[in-house]
């Protein structure tokens, strides 16, 4: 995740776009593994994300920017509220999804940890 | 009864004026003149007071540019190299660069980077060549009798008057250094008389055409153009401010566009009747 910078340029473009794309990717993994198959699920599994994917990061960084907060509390309190919003959505909207709430922690946290582990890898 | 009445009264006015007086915050008519700056009024706290007169512009490209402030990148004026520069406060940024507060005219303000302005070459040059024969001042230089106007210079046969004071038969003037050129006058620097700095002529001190020491200027050269750029660093809150913005209206779009696209089962859930109607 993105460390306190001295000042704030237009990398963050760069950074949210970079967490985006990978979220995609990794979630639409995980929904196609959960048997998530039509097209339009799928979409919505996208879409989703685009709603909850960014403003988490952003988040994230405004507090690790502002500095004396807990960040790890903070990473928690996100990805809860990312979980919980996406598991809505789904239950609203998904009319193939049979498990939406599971659906929606198993690819967070499919996307967190493997996430996680290739931020390790790149800055090895 | 009367009496005691009148003399509980008057007491009574003389203490609130007493405690008004005591209570009005002292001022000094030698205040630091406090610039009308947006910046400046925000980092007050962090701004150091120098009073700097006697530093030319010298950066890259013949100029230096005044910013708006040391984190914005709007331009607001230059100064050509070799001109004088004023600098009252200084405030250091997070890189560490040190940026002065000047004028540009028109009561407006802006910020320069310290790096590219320098001590005035002669003054450098005269402080090396004639330092050791500095001598401590004394506290009252009174000016003499008849003389109404008192000249400060830039340094004890630079040429360069700096300022100008009218001054009355009883004000006395605080030295700090004194120095005795080669034609025999007697100058003293003052540290600060009525917010001037500078050195004054104290055998001539209304004289304001006293020749330029030859000698001395030989020489003098304004030394190289900095190559280092230095401009402002945006804090980032506008930037911040900005990705909020543009983050809100991309979640509002795609819930918009969620809702219209995905609208079929949630107008299937509110109206199940109609949905089976239609299969029927």
């Amino acid at each position: 995740m993105m460390s306190r910078a001295g000042a704030v340029g237009f990398d963050i473009f760069i950074s949210l776009g970079i967490s985006l794309g990978l979220t995609l990717v990794l979630e639409l993994a995980f929904a196609l593994i959960f048997r998530v198959r039509q097209k339009k699920e799928l979409l919505l599994v996208c879409l989703v994300n685009i709603i909850t994917n960014p403003a988490v990061v952003f988040l994230y960084y405004l507090a690790a920017y502002a500095g004396d907060i807990a960040q790890t509390l903070v990473l928690i309190i996100l990805e809860v509220l990312a979980v919980v919003v996406e598991a809505l959505f789904y239950k609203t909207y998904g009319e193939k999804i049979r498990h939406p709430v599971l659906l929606a922690v198993g690819a967070n946290a499919f996307s967190f940890f493997v996430g996680k582990a290739v931020n390790m890898l790149v800055h090895i | 009864m009367r009496k005691e009445v009148l003399f509980r009264f008057a007491a009574g006015i003389f203490t609130f004026f007493m405690l008004l007086i005591l209570n009005c915050p002292v001022s000094n008519a030698d205040v630091a003149w406090e610039p009308e700056d947006d910046f400046y009024r925000k980092h007050a706290d962090e701004c150091r007071l120098v009073r700097k007169e006697d530093l030319l512009a010298n950066g890259p490209e013949g100029k230096v540019t005044v910013w708006q402030s040391p984190v914005s990148d709007r331009e607001v004026g230059t100064k050509e190299n070799g001109s004088k520069v004023y600098v009252e406060f200084v405030y250091k940024d997070k890189r560490g660069y040190e940026w002065g507060i000047v004028s540009i005219g028109g009561g407006k303000t802006g910020w320069v980077p310290m790096d590219y302005l320098i001590i005035e070459p002669g003054l450098k040059n005269f402080y090396n060549k004639h330092s050791e024969e500095f001598r401590d001042g004394y506290d009252d230089f009174i000016p003499p009798e008849g003389v109404e106007t008192v000249y400060f210079w830039s340094y004890p046969g630079s040429g360069k008057v700096m300022n100008k004071m009218v001054v009355d038969p009883e004000d006395s003037i605080g030295i700090s250094t004194s120095y005795t050129d080669k034609d025999g006058r007697q100058w003293g620097h003052v540290s600060y008389f009525r917010q001037a700095e500078g050195w004054i002529c104290m055998s001539d001190p209304s004289n304001h055409q006293i020749p330029v020491n030859e000698e001395d200027a030989a020489g003098v050269v304004m030394p190289p153009e900095p190559t280092e750029i230095i401009k402002p660093q945006s804090d980032g809150t506008t930037i911040l401010a900005l990705v909020a913005v543009l983050i809100a209206a991309v979640v509002v779009g795609t819930v918009v566009l969620v809702r219209v696209l995905y609208r079929k089962k949630t107008t299937e859930a509110a109206n199940p009747d109609k949905a089976s109607d239609d299969i029927k």
